[in-house]
């Protein structure tokens, strides 16, 4: 026999402790952002001792002021922007012609070609010939570096092939009965019902592609075309050093001089490139639902 | 609908744009084409001087052709680090902005490189990313004729060498540069650089040099303790002489609560794990763990077999059992929060007290050089530069593939007092003035590079492009600080400078005093300093934190040498003995 379950729903003493817990969960994953925000608010000399907990201490908008005048930030701003769009183009682009083609049953090799994708996703080449051949391509110091490596993902394609197998063949069949060719199915029946995978694809993407800087730091030794989040690195880094670790008397005066302005900087540097995708999340949210249920029913 | 076609097509757009863009592959070539071409510009502004319209520049080439066909510049394309400098108003200057800008001061290297027939092609790379291109580029093939070789280790180095692909640059100051700079390597300040010389006999990079001299006597900067004079002030404290009276004074700050947050809270930082932090010195020892047995002496030992050592590690314990150590491993949280009573700085240095954070009518931070007797018989010793000192920051080596002879007359010029005092001071009338016969740096200013230089050199050297050439007046400096009312920090170091010869020195860095290391010794030191390190800082770490006993010394020592610490002092030895 079965027991029947004491706690019924609704019960107020559950309601009031599950409450309690999201709100715990809610507040360890917003407070470190709440946090940064209000040491990139506070008065520099507060910024540096860190010792601001609850609301800023005094209020400086120095280092936004000095984040918004920086022609190199706004720059990096921009080039992180173009790797983004494009990246996300061609990557739904690209991952979507061959899952298309792959889901069909009857491509021949079909299970070869498969196979031979999930080698070098499971075995990269490694840095160094990464490297070589980004050299012998031409693409060192060239912002494409960025972008074609970037443009083709294997993970991405078996994610988007699972899901357009639980498309049912026969809204494939009653496409061909009308007269629908091979193109005519991708755009007319597979596109409009994938639209919640290449949403999930595209956050997946957007979000990679904003927060990566070591492919920039390998392949584009110029400031003109490197991405925010090295920017973001960059001023992170040259705050970390302390004057200890200097022996030239220039070398620790700079360090010195960069020590205060560089404690309130990186933290309104960290607000200032994750606003974006933070704000960006929230569109892609009802379509990233479904794609976390991706291939959870089956027809 | 509607919206979403629209941002379809804004999407596109951009993409499309970005990707043509991206297809013109300007980057680094407008960069280092916009260098040249600033450079070129700025130098013939400069050189130009009064001719203004293309017209009267083209009448006065047409001029000089007739006179004698002019040699076009050769170009010398360097790889350095975009360094950057703040100014008083707390922006950050990088040297690319000079380049690219039209700041005075590189307008008149660029010149006077011009005047020399070089022009300089700069591929400028963020300090923080520069490692890994310059370990990236070699190991992709070099194309440059000058490089900063930061992030170079010493086995590259030697592969560089080896490969051919590293110049000897004696012999292009041997071949093809004017008589004062052959004696300035050989027989003048400039021959610290032949330490370098390597097995074959040749030299392969120069390091920046600093000579300094206080009234004709050639002499260094000292780098060691400091104490809040303030503080000391405050609670009528003198300052101490001995180790005890730096205990008394450490612990009453914290009891009578100087800083007066309300906590006892006001600690001291010294680092547990090594010899280099002013304290070991008031013990006569070294701050290397290889270290000469004083000032003068051609002997090496280290810090573990000189006479203070046991002292000295029980000084520490004393001040850690107190808790008055700052245990933090890095950053400068205490010194920013108000609560470092005493550390480890150059004894002239007037750049940290601003950076402390003290509460509304509390005396201005002073801290001050002290050296404090530990009484047992033992001298306290005061690290010291070297009064012509070959500076291990970074160095910069030249690529065969070179015009050698245009090399040659570089290093004329960063040989020359010319290019030391426009690095140091810059430019008369717009960076410094002649009061007197003594320059004095032009300090009230709008203009973002002459603020610049009134506290940093040039932003072309000190690990940029170019090596340093610092010219020192120590007594210039002195009087400097007094001008500015440091009247307490300037006395120890005049003290020290008129009465040198009563004081106990030690070398504050031995690395800058050796012959540069054979493959062999490259090796075996660090086979060597990959485990000896890590075990002297642990032990000396858990010595004075009680966590191991002195009861075992024998077995410490016995244990250091199994790992090859004699070994080592002997290659520092030979290393050293290599340069006499």
């Amino acid at each position: 026999m079965k027991k029947k379950n004491k706690v019924r729903e609704g019960n107020p003493a559950i309601t009031v402790l599950l409450y309690i817990a999201a709100g715990a969960m809610a507040f360890i994953t917003l407070y470190p952002m709440y946090y940064v925000l209000i040491l990139s608010l506070s008065e520099p000399q507060f910024a540096a001792t860190m010792k601001v907990y609850t609301w800023p201490k005094g209020f400086n908008l120095g280092a936004y002021e000095i984040l918004v005048k920086d022609a190199k930030m706004w720059r990096a701003y921009a080039n992180t922007f173009l790797y983004v769009v494009c990246n996300t183009v061609l990557v739904v682009t690209t991952c979507t012609l061959v899952a298309y083609g792959l889901s069909y049953k009857n491509l021949i090799g079909r299970k070869f070609l498969t196979m031979f994708l999930l080698v070098p996703m499971y075995f990269s080449g490694g840095m160094i010939p990464h490297f070589l051949l980004i050299m012998k391509l031409g693409l060192y110091d060239s912002p494409l570096s960025q972008i074609i490596p970037a443009a083709f993902s294997i993970w991405d394609i078996i994610l988007i092939r699972s899901f357009f197998r639980t498309i049912p063949d026969s809204l494939v069949d009653a496409a061909k009965i009308d007269g629908a060719g091979v193109l005519q199915v991708l755009t007319n029946v597979f596109l409009p019902l994938g639209k919640p995978i290449f949403a999930v694809i595209a956050v997946y993407t957007i979000v990679s592609t904003w927060n990566s800087w070591f492919n920039a730091m390998i392949y584009l030794p110029h400031t003109t075309w490197q991405p925010l989040q090295l920017h973001l690195r960059r001023v992170l880094v040259s705050s970390s050093q302390t004057l200890s670790q200097v022996m030239d008397q220039a070398a620790a005066r700079e360090a010195a001089a960069k020590e205060l302005s560089n404690a309130q900087l990186q933290y309104a540097m960290i607000i200032f490139t994750s606003l974006p995708v933070l704000a960006a999340y929230p569109f892609f949210q009802r379509y990233f639902v479904k794609g976390m249920v991706l291939g959870s029913l089956k027809e | 609908m509607k919206k979403e076609k629209v941002l379809a097509v804004i999407l596109a757009a951009a993409m499309t744009m970005g990707l043509a863009a991206c297809g013109s592959g300007e980057s680094a070539k407008t960069t280092t084409a916009q260098t040249t071409a600033a450079q070129t510009t700025a130098a013939q502004t400069t050189a130009a001087s009064t001719t203004t319209t293309a017209a009267a520049k083209e009448e006065a080439a047409a001029e000089t052709t007739t006179q004698a066909e002019p040699k076009e510049p050769d170009v010398i394309r360097i790889l350095g680090v975009d360094r950057s400098g703040t100014d008083t108003d707390g922006r950050v200057v990088y040297l690319s902005d000079w380049v690219n800008g039209d700041s005075k001061m590189w307008q008149r290297l660029a010149s006077d490189l011009l005047e020399k027939g070089i022009v300089l092609e700069l591929d400028l790379i963020a300090e923080d990313q520069y490692n890994t291109v310059v370990q990236t580029q070699i190991a992709a093939g070099l194309d440059c004729d000058m490089l900063n070789l930061q992030g170079v280790d010493s086995k590259t180095r030697l592969n560089l060498v080896k490969q051919g692909i590293l110049a000897p640059v004696n012999q292009i100051w041997e071949n093809y540069s004017q008589e004062s700079t052959k004696e300035f390597y050989t027989t003048g300040n400039g021959s610290v650089m032949l330490r370098d010389k390597m097995e074959d006999g040749n030299v392969y990079w120069l390091s920046p040099l600093t000579v300094g001299d206080y009234e004709g006597r050639v002499t260094g900067s000292v780098k060691g303790a400091m104490i809040r004079k303030d503080w000391l002030d405050k609670l009528n404290l003198p300052i101490p002489q001995t180790t005890d009276e730096l205990y008394d004074a450490l612990l009453a700050f914290q009891t009578q609560d100087v800083n007066g947050n309300g906590v006892a809270d006001e600690v001291a930082r010294a680092g547990l794990g090594s010899f280099n932090n002013g304290v070991a010195q008031f013990f006569g020892l070294g701050t290397d763990l290889v270290c000469f047995t004083d000032y003068d002496s051609d002997v090496l030992t280290s810090p573990w077999y000189m006479d203070g050592v046991k002292d000295y590690i029980l000084f520490m314990k004393r001040l850690y059992d107190a808790g008055l150590l700052d245990l933090a491993e890095s950053g400068n949280t205490a010194k920013v929060e108000n609560r470092l009573s005493l550390f480890t700085s150059w004894w002239t240095e007037t750049w940290e007290e601003p950076t402390v954070l003290t509460p509304e009518g509390a005396a201005p931070v002073n801290y001050v050089g002290i050296s404090c007797d530990p009484g047992n018989g033992i001298e306290p010793v005061i690290p010291i530069q070297d009064g012509i000192q070959k500076n291990a920051n970074y160095q910069v080596g030249f690529t065969t593939q070179a015009n050698q002879e245009a090399v040659g007359r570089l290093l004329d010029y960063l040989t020359s007092d010319e290019y030391g005092l426009l690095t140091e001071c810059g430019i008369e009338g717009y960076t410094y003035e002649v009061v007197d016969g003594e320059i004095t740096k032009i300090r009230d200013s709008d203009i973002s590079e002459v603020q610049i230089m009134s506290v940093l050199p040039a932003l072309w050297t000190n690990n940029a492009i170019l090596p340093r050439l610092e010219i020192a007046d120590r007594k210039a400096g002195l009087d400097s600080l007094l001008e500015q009312g440091w009247t307490d920090k300037e006395a120890p170091n005049r003290d020290l400078f008129e009465n040198y010869d009563s004081y106990a020195l030690t070398r504050l860095s031995v690395s800058e005093e050796l012959a540069v290391a054979t493959e062999e010794e490259t090796q075996r030191s660090s086979d060597i300093k990959a485990d000896l390190d890590t075990y002297y800082s642990e032990l000396l770490t858990k010595l004075i934190m009680g966590q191991q006993s002195m009861d075992d010394w024998d077995s410490y020592i016995a244990d250091m040498k199994d790992l090859g610490l004699d070994e080592l002092i002997e290659i520092y030895q030979a290393r050293y003995d290599r340069t006499k």
